[in-house]
């Protein structure tokens, strides 16, 4: 119980002084996982948009490759970027390995099929219902899939939801292509591990206050949108 | 000749394999409301959608007052259609909103769209409905808006897509007499789908009968309906007899009618001089061989043009100077003695029709 008390005191006082090495990490997180969030979303809604409304040969094939990647072990996906960007390997001339760069790039092999295959299922529930509706009344092609997916935008920012948290959170691979230097690039996650493993715990749990409090910021932000004008509630039953 | 206000013509399309038009021509003429009749499957919403625009079709032209449409210009052209959804479906948010949707994406200026949803509010006296949101609304409050929001937009054409299939009974009536008085006083070219032979007397100036993807018969309406050119059409139209007739007389609610000089008794509801339609149920059809006392006010000698057998019964067609069918059981087919070219009486109570008013 002390080592937690102790820590949480130690916390707040690092919080409060706003130690500029925890500033620079905070920044460094908001940047990569941001980042890698908004580029996947810039992917992923023109592919989800694609994938559910469009019939094509090896459009079943390209969703269970979706679904399966929504469920993407990290440490994987680092590996398999580490292994590309590595001096030797087939991109490795091009200096990325153990940049920010690198890690955006994991980030976004994770959250953009989170980001497409939620988006999917949303655009699929709205269904070409809307679309066609839209065309109905003499919206033009794009015109239509604005209406379709302002629809969509509950599903959708739950993509987006789960698409950020799934990459601030992760560690793995951030790790493994970021290499957590100092400076360079140490993120939330990777420097909670680095001071848990020295027994630094006041440093880990202000760190971790910080990650839980920018993830909430961030999805509270999120939902406030989501939310705004929803007024589809169930009524109350007897039993 | 004059051109048509939408023509299309030579009209093939496929959806995947399957081949589910195949159309040599349909044309809408300047103020006529035309409707495509035809059963569940038979391409209907479809070739809505193609003559609407929203849909190209696999292959074949169409033109809007003589200009053929194509890539270029038909977005154009598809923004002096509009189309009305079987089940409309409403954007989040006012009922307003949605009522201007259409012309926020026209882009038209923030005055005329005012000045239109002031129109539209007293046409259609939506001043309760306005500013409600669009979750708060009834089946018929939404049709209601449906409609709105398409006539905002002053359409060249109005398309509509069995727009009343969602609706019960009693809203039902309303909403198509709303309907019918709008276009009506709007003289607004309409073409629209049903499989309701009731809604495609009531609005309907032409029909055109579609089956399996391709046009079988076009004309007036009591025309195709009465005299069917298929027997697989005959069974499409359902078998009632409808007859198009004047009011002439009126004493109370009964009203005599008169179709082709020939008067009927009828009870209902009309005013002197209003063009109705009749509609006749064969099961409600007596046939004597005399003219028989009674309490059935509507008797007429018809000469018998055919006999079929429709499952347990016999349908029999006469003609009393009017075409008229009855159903009767085989045993009495057989004690009448029936047959082709023989004269009978037919009676038929003044309750047992249907009159359905078309308007002057």
């Amino acid at each position: 119980m002390n080592i937690f008390l102790d820590g949480l005191i130690k916390a707040f006082k690092i919080i409060e002084n706003l130690d500029p090495e925890i500033l620079k990490i905070t920044w460094l997180t908001i940047k990569v996982s941001g980042t890698a969030t908004f580029i996947s979303l810039i992917l992923g809604i023109p592919f989800s948009l694609f994938l559910a409304l469009r019939h094509f040969p090896g459009r079943k094939f390209l969703i269970s490759m979706i679904n399966t990647g929504m469920g993407l072990p990290p440490v994987v996906v680092g590996l398999f970027v580490a292994l590309i960007l590595w001096r030797s390997g087939p991109l490795g001339s091009l200096n990325l390995i153990y940049t920010p760069i690198a890690m955006i790039i994991a980030q976004i092999i994770i959250a953009f099929p989170i980001i497409a295959g939620f988006s999917m299922s949303a655009f699929q529930q709205v269904t070409p219902d809307y679309y066609l509706q839209a065309l109905a009344l003499g919206a033009s092609r794009l015109q239509a899939i604005w209406a379709m997916m302002k629809e969509a935008r509950l599903p959708a920012l739950a993509a987006v939801m789960a698409g950020f948290g799934g990459v601030i959170s992760e560690v793995g691979a951030v790790l493994m292509v970021g290499g957590n230097i100092k400076d360079k690039t140490r993120v939330l996650t990777t420097a909670i591990v680095l001071e848990t493993r020295m027994g630094k715990f006041g440093m880990a749990i202000a760190l971790s206050v910080i990650l839980l409090f920018l993830t909430f910021s961030v999805n509270y932000f999120l939902t406030h949108f989501q939310q705004r004008g929803e007024r589809r509630w169930i009524f109350r039953s007897w039993r | 000749m004059d051109i048509p206000k939408l023509e299309i013509k030579n009209i093939i399309h496929f959806y995947e394999e399957k081949k589910i038009l195949d159309i040599n021509r349909v044309y809408i003429n300047e103020g006529e409301s035309v409707v495509i009749f035809g059963p569940n499957g038979s391409g209907k919403s479809t070739l809505l959608r193609i003559m609407s625009l929203i849909e190209k079709p696999s292959k074949g032209e169409i033109y809007f007052k003589g200009e053929k449409i194509n890539k270029k210009n038909s977005l154009n052209i598809r923004r002096n259609f509009v189309l009305l959804l079987q089940k409309p479906i409403f954007f989040r948010g006012k009922v307003k909103d949605n009522i201007i949707y259409g012309l926020k994406i026209r882009k038209i200026p923030g005055k005329e769209i005012q000045l239109r949803l002031k129109k539209i509010i007293s046409l259609l006296s939506l001043e309760k409905l306005i500013d409600r949101r669009i979750d708060e609304l009834s089946g018929g409050e939404e049709q209601k808006i449906n409609l709105a929001r398409a006539l905002i937009l002053q359409p060249e054409i109005l398309f509509l897509d069995e727009p009343f299939s969602f609706l019960d009974a009693s809203v039902k009536e309303e909403v198509i007499y709303e309907l019918r008085r709008i276009i009506k006083k709007l003289k607004q070219t309409t073409v629209f789908v049903t499989h309701d032979w009731e809604e495609a007397v009531l609005l309907g100036d032409r029909v055109i009968l579609l089956y399996e993807g391709k046009v079988y018969q076009e004309g007036p309406i009591e025309e195709v309906f009465n005299k069917p050119k298929h027997k697989m059409l005959a069974k499409l139209v359902g078998v009632e007899t409808i007859l198009k007739g004047i009011i002439k007389n009126r004493e109370g609610k009964l009203l005599k009618i008169s179709v082709n000089n020939n008067i009927f008794q009828v009870i209902g509801d009309g005013e002197l001089g209003e063009e109705v339609f009749l509609g006749i149920k064969p099961e409600e059809v007596f046939i004597s061989k005399n003219r028989p006392e009674g309490s059935v006010r509507n008797w007429f000698l018809g000469e018998i043009e055919e006999i079929i057998p429709s499952g347990r019964v016999m349908e029999i067609k006469l003609n009393c100077g009017f075409p008229l069918k009855a159903f009767i059981t085989k045993a009495s087919c057989e004690e009448l003695n029936l047959n082709i070219g023989k004269k009978v009486w037919a009676g038929i109570k003044a309750t047992s029709i249907h009159v359905i008013k078309k308007g002057k």
